[in-house]
């Protein structure tokens, strides 16, 4: 058994040192271009002056990709990467892009589910009300003519009130939309009225009216399939804005920030 | 041989490679809401089409660091921050929005701010460094803000990159002259206006909210700066990959001859100019940008592309001036004077910078055959550059951020000698004793809570209001949500109110704001027929109006008069005066508290035109005046607890506006026979 265990560890530390040995080379000297590398400079190319490359023309294209290779592993092997500002930016740059992208692109059907049972409230549907109205203008006694014509329509008689700017009958208003378009006191009335029963007077911005409510649909929530496409915008935009945050929040646990004393000082001071 | 390939590959290069007509599809699948309405004889909606956010170099610098995707969120009645940390809210949510970024240097801002960006590094764009990080947010950091702004700008153009720089080439090669400019990042550009493109089609819920790709092409004159500014607006979810700017030129006319190209593939849009007032007389000239005369080719060139345009916004109203219409008593309504971007201000000239004189200049234009380069409709927009605006007097922000977000600042508080550090210390502005103490004077004061546009259309999706700004039928608010039907025709006088059917009749008999009518063989005055609705958050409405332009057959001389022909209260009109009595409605200064149960919810009226001339060139639109409330001036000061500024109107009477009804004579394009006067030859 220890003789097995022994000639495992040899065996190792045989194959470890190959593989140090020729991965260093592999790395440091080995240049492999990949076909799709090829392929995309030529096509990159190709766009840049609107027709394929020549043999000619091809061969350079690839001879300045391995020299740049060359070059950048050069300036790698002699750490001129370090400590430059340019390289820096360019990176964090970089990070923080595809931060902000990558996240936003799969979202799980339990992701979408969750901020959409926390964001409830944003999607209720106000209650929407069918109705027609008889419509006795401010700028002529509306309040007045509107309680006699009450009167009358109890009897079952013809009445005639007047024209109404928004018109006359009104299918899926929504009390937001009856805020809006009447003032708030008349959209407020609009819980007491029953279904196909003429109201009393009910003032508006603009005159008294009497309303027949003849449907309604109640406040509801959407059952997430019918808004998905609306929750799926809500929550990439409030991905977007938290990525990089988190992001940032959970590197900085990681980071023991030291700040050179003598700077210290001079900021204090 | 090779020399003639090579040339042909480098023509077919230029010609195959500007990006501002290369079309990215962006489709969407959107359905239109089923609950949502449709009505075959039109809603009013309301929207701004004019809001700048971070993506604007001076938005940005203003200390905006919201997105586009926050401006539509504001739109729809959600809270969004303003730069100096407070909340701004709309009353109510509006129906259509457009960001309208500032195309040239869009997205550059940012970039040059965010230090981590390659761009940062370039000459120029050192100063703009980190500029709106949180502890750089503050008020006394906005008075510096402007002064950055108006001397950097001019040094972005003074460096362009060198000759073995690549970018250079791509910027001779694509037809881009912006990518010549260090300061220049093209991808940072690019990417910005993929995101305004994308937030626009994001937020789209037809149906419900509307929203429209668009920018805005900041020109002016290459004589003395003077502002040429106006606002695309594309129909479709797709656009072209990279806005045209004024960097490509500063000629609006290459603007419209772009439009027309990307029109060929299937791009519509319209633009629509502002600030006219602003203009020093550019906007609406009686000739061309290079000073050549107005021809038929440049009115059908022009009218295809701006059917419409920005009456009223934050910086001052352009229906007419006190100088211009001396018989129109409302005519003093947020005068802005300053030429825009004028530092220290300079008086702007108001002949061909307002609307109501423009209208005349176009019917001048076409009775001397050169075509009516002048006949638009009208609406209103911000022009914030926060994401969104505040329209109602008690609550306004101005629009340029950290720069005017503190009443002191805009001139509406006087100013202590220890805080003079909230005050933008641009060149402009200087101070000015009154009894109350020291005032910023320059401009801001000037500025209003204004405007909002309304559209007549069938629903509120994207085809359907692009359709009615097409039309014209479009109208203009300084603030409120006035609603207002205007019809013309011949017949118009046999409708009747009471009649269910009024605007159905109406436009089968008639036409509605934005169209034309044409002479007929009888003698009959054409009538017209308005109906105003009051906003259920704004004051009552005191009176209708028609303002009548005309240009006399006989001798070519304009005449402008205006008519109230419906008054609030059951008052009637002096037939003598053409004036509504006074109907008593008074603001209490101290307060603000306005007279109650004065002013009306709704106005009508079906008027005839008493002095129609059959043969005259003529144009009608609406003045619909609010009772009047305090102009925003009046209460910034009493929240401070001090009086109005004296040189300040106290209150305003907010307003709307309609498109004209353009009346047509027989034979107008020919020109009256010119009187040569033998003796002076």
């Amino acid at each position: 058994m220890l003789r097995k265990i022994a000639i495992f560890l040899v065996i190792g530390v045989l194959i470890l040192g190959l593989d140090l040995t020729f991965s260093k080379f592999k790395d440091d000297k080995l240049i492999y271009v990949t076909e799709e590398e090829i392929y995309s400079l030529m096509n990159s190319w190709a766009l840049q002056v609107g027709r394929n490359p020549n043999p000619d023309e091809a061969k350079a294209v690839i001879d300045n990709l391995i020299e740049e290779e060359i070059l950048y592993r050069e300036a790698l092997r002699l750490g001129l990467d370090a400590n430059d500002q340019i390289i820096k930016r360019r990176l964090a740059q970089k990070l923080m892009f595809l931060k902000q992208e990558s996240k936003g692109t799969k979202l799980t059907e339990l992701e979408i589910s969750e901020f959409y049972k926390n964001n409830l409230d944003k999607y209720l549907i106000p209650a929407q009300y069918d109705f027609t109205h008889i419509y006795f203008s401010k700028e002529d006694e509306g309040s007045t003519r509107a309680q006699n014509a009450k009167a009358l329509l109890d009897k079952s008689q013809e009445i005639k009130g007047d024209v109404f700017f928004l018109g006359k009958n009104f299918t899926n208003k929504s009390s937001k939309e009856l805020r809006k378009d009447f003032g708030i006191d008349f959209s407020l009335e609009f819980e007491k009225l029953k279904l196909n029963e003429w109201s009393k007077p009910v003032e508006s911005t603009y005159g008294s009216h009497l309303i027949k409510l003849v449907g309604f649909q109640d406040a509801r929530i959407p059952e997430l399939e019918e808004i998905k496409p609306r929750v799926l915008v809500d929550l990439e935009l409030a991905r977007k804005d938290s990525a990089l945050s988190n992001y940032l929040d959970e590197l900085k646990e990681d980071y023991e920030v030291i700040i050179s004393r003598s700077l210290k000082q001079t900021y204090n001071e | 041989m090779k020399k003639l390939i090579l040339l042909f590959s480098v023509i077919t290069l230029i010609s195959c490679s500007d990006e501002s007509l290369d079309i990215v599809q962006t489709p969407i699948d959107k359905v239109k809401d089923p609950n949502a309405d449709y009505n075959e004889l039109r809603n009013a909606y309301f929207g701004d089409t004019h809001v700048h956010t971070k993506h604007s170099f001076d938005a940005y610098l203003f200390g905006t660091t919201g997105s586009p995707s926050d401006a539509y969120r504001y739109a729809r009645g959600e809270t969004v921050k303003h730069p100096a940390g407070f909340d701004m809210k709309l009353v109510e949510p509006l129906d259509f929005y457009m960001v309208s970024d500032h195309g040239f240097f869009m997205g550059m801002m940012e970039a040059y701010a965010d230090t981590s960006t390659e761009i940062s590094n370039a000459p120029g764009a050192e100063v703009f460094h980190n500029m709106n990080a949180p502890e750089n947010l503050t008020l006394e950091n906005g008075a510096t803000r402007l002064n950055t702004f108006a001397q950097t700008l001019q040094n972005f153009f003074l460096n362009p990159r060198s000759y073995f720089d690549p970018e250079l080439w791509q910027a001779v090669l694509t037809n881009n002259l912006a990518r010549g400019l260090k300061i220049y990042d093209h991808d940072v550009h690019l990417s910005a206006w993929a995101d305004v493109v994308k937030a626009a089609n994001d937020a789209y819920d037809p149906g419900n909210f509307t929203t429209f790709i668009g920018y805005e092409f900041t020109t002016s004159t290459d004589v003395a700066n003077e502002n040429l500014h106006r606002n695309v607006m594309f129909k479709s979810s797709n656009a072209p990959k990279r806005p045209y700017t004024r960097i490509d030129s500063i000629n609006p006319e290459d603007l419209w001859t772009w439009m027309d190209k990307i029109r060929e593939q299937g791009i519509d849009s319209i633009a629509f100019p502002h600030n006219s007032n602003g203009s020093n007389g550019q906007m609406f000239e009686m000739e061309t940008f290079f000073g050549e005369p107005l021809s038929k080719e440049y009115a059908a060139l022009r009218m295809r592309n701006e059917p419409i345009v920005e009456m009223t916004q934050v910086k001052g109203t352009s229906d007419t001036h006190p100088l211009l219409s001396p018989n129109d008593e409302w005519a003093d309504f947020e005068i802005m004077e300053a030429r825009i971007g004028s530092i220290p201000p300079a008086f702007s000239f108001p002949a061909g910078g307002y609307v109501r004189d423009a209208y005349i200049r176009g019917l001048m234009s076409n009775q001397f055959g050169t075509g009516n380069p002048y006949k638009f409709g009208l609406i209103g927009a911000s022009d914030t550059h926060v994401l969104g605006a505040g329209l109602r007097e008690e609550n306004y922000w101005s629009k340029i951020g950290l720069v005017d977000a503190d009443p002191r600042a805009r001139g509406s508080v006087p100013v202590s000698e220890e805080d003079r550090d909230v005050v933008p210390n641009r060149g402009g502005v200087s101070f000015k004793e009154f009894d109350q103490g020291d005032y910023v004077i320059g401009g801001l004061e000037n500025w209003g809570a204004s405007g909002l546009a309304g559209a007549w259309a069938e629903e509120n999706t994207r085809e359907s209001i692009f359709n009615a700004f097409r039309r014209k039928e479009t109208f203009a608010t300084s603030g409120p949500r006035i609603l207002v039907r205007f019809f013309g025709g011949f017949d118009l006088d046999e409708l009747t109110f009471s009649d269910e059917n009024i605007i159905k009749s109406a436009y089968e008999t008639g036409v509605p704001m934005g169209g034309d009518i044409f002479a007929e063989e009888t003698d009959k005055a054409p009538s017209f027929l308005v109906w105003a609705q009051r906003d259920v958050n704004g004051a009552p409405l005191q009176r209708v109006q028609i303002i009548k332009g005309s240009i006399s057959r006989a001798d070519s001389s304009p005449t402008e008069k205006v008519y109230d022909i419906a008054c609030s209260d059951g008052l009637q009109v002096d037939p003598e005066t053409n004036r509504c009595p006074d109907n008593g409605a008074r603001v209490d200064i101290e307060t603000c508290a306005v007279s109650q149960n004065v002013g009306s919810a709704e106005l009508k009226a079906i008027w005839t035109d008493p002095d129609f001339n059959k043969d005259d060139s003529s144009f009608y639109y609406i003045r619909v005046l609010e009772n009047p409330t305090c102009r925003w001036s009046t209460w910034d000061a009493i929240r401070a607890g001090f009086k109005p500024r004296e040189d300040l109107h106290d209150t305003i009477q907010d307003r709307a506006w309609s498109s004209p009804i353009w009346y047509t004579p027989n034979n107008a394009e020919n020109p009256p026979p010119i009187r040569i006067n033998a003796e002076r030859l």
